[in-house]
């Protein structure tokens, strides 16, 4: 108890959880109105927490975090996948967009054309284009594509709206259509990555 | 008591990824909850889990079995969660409030209870302490491992934790005692 008579935080704390072995904490309580509205408080903050469900990872997701170990060196420094990819996309894009470059200037018997500097980088992102174009379009359903791919999360799929279409990791072609289900036709492809 | 995941564990100390697979298995629901109410977003939850089974697959060598294998989990999670939050890019203020990824806003959409609400306005460390014991149903003892304090201090932080809860839930006031 404290100098006022009262029980300190922890004793009210642990009175509420069932800790204390002595009844003096439960008998001040119940005649002091201001500690008991503080058990009040914690009992309700309690409840408020235990009535919570605990989350699930989507299925899949699990299955891709434990399947990306096999590829991981214990010697390698960590890095997330996520990581991985905001690095090397751009490196990516810059490779495909010199490759582009050489191929259009390297073949016999062709005039010879330069890009002037401000079509490289429209060049560059036009190959990011091209490669997100040339994923294979599962279906094409009405949108808005954030609904789609809420949808699609939902029922346990890895998908995220990119350029107001929808991508899908890790699925195959048959499971991304179960997951659309009836959904009707219409100007949101989603493809598969 | 014999820690339940300790034949799992052997197996996959020895490299067996599919132990190791299984053992995940067992303790994604409790890591991916301890991430997600800490964080406040599925997404970043989901790249905090990722990061804690790859940080504990790398580990397992040099995991001594000194203390459960679940709180070593929740040790590398509470890290990893840490980590993400610190790489959280600053919002400017003029910027609108909803976020430019869509996939953000229906994970907040996901979390945005009124538990969770009022689970971010606690300061981290109550937030942890509330989230182990009351949501995940730790003992005090394991809490006292996974952070470092001593088990006077994980009640007294699980106190501070409900009462800041209950204030924001928007119940009445509770009693700040002033020697605390």
């Amino acid at each position: 108890m404290t100098d006022r008579g009262h029980p300190s935080n922890l004793e009210l704390f642990e009175h509420v959880e069932g800790d204390l072995r002595t009844s003096a904490v439960a008998e001040h309580v119940e005649r002091c109105e201001r500690c008991a509205g503080v058990v009040r408080q914690l009992e309700l903050a309690r409840e408020a927490l235990r009535s919570a469900p605990l989350l699930e990872l989507p299925p899949k997701r699990l299955q891709q975090m434990v399947g990306e170990l096999a590829h991981r060196d214990p010697r390698a420094p960590c890095l997330s996948v996520r990581r991985l990819i905001v690095v090397l996309t751009p490196v990516a894009a810059v490779l495909l967009a010199v490759a582009v470059l050489t191929d259009g200037t390297s073949r016999p018997g062709r005039e010879e054309r330069s890009a002037p500097p401000a079509q490289t980088s429209l060049a560059a992102s036009d190959s990011a284009e091209t490669l997100r174009a040339a994923a294979p379009v599962v279906a094409t359903v009405v949108g808005p594509a954030q609904e789609v791919a809420a949808l699609l999360r939902e029922r346990g799929l890895d998908a995220r709206v990119v350029d107001g279409s929808v991508e899908v990791t890790g699925a195959d072609a048959e499971e991304v259509k179960r997951a659309l289900g009836q959904r009707p036709a219409g100007d949101v492809p989603v493809t598969l990555r | 008591m014999e820690d339940p995941d300790r034949h799992l564990l052997r197996r996959a100390r020895r490299g067996d990824r599919r132990a190791f697979g299984e053992l995940a298995e067992r303790h994604q629901q409790r890591l991916f909850t301890l991430a997600a109410r800490t964080l406040g977003s599925r997404e970043e939850a989901e790249d905090a889990v990722q990061e804690t089974l790859l940080r504990a697959w790398l580990a397992l060598p040099r995991f001594r079995e000194d203390a459960r294998f679940s709180t070593w989990l929740y040790r590398i999670c509470v890290n990893a969660a840490h980590d993400v939050r610190t790489q959280r890019r600053p919002q400017p203020a003029e910027q609108p409030s909803e976020p430019a990824d869509p996939r953000d806003r229906l994970a907040e959409q996901e979390l945005s209870s009124t538990l969770q609400d009022a689970l971010r306005t606690l300061d981290q460390t109550y937030r942890l302490a509330v989230v182990m014991y009351d949501l995940l149903g730790c003992p005090y003892s394991e809490i006292a491992e996974v952070t470092g304090v001593p088990e006077g201090t994980v009640k007294s932080r699980i106190f501070r934790g409900r009462a800041e809860l209950a204030r924001a839930l928007g119940t009445e006031t509770v009693r700040q005692e002033s020697e605390e």
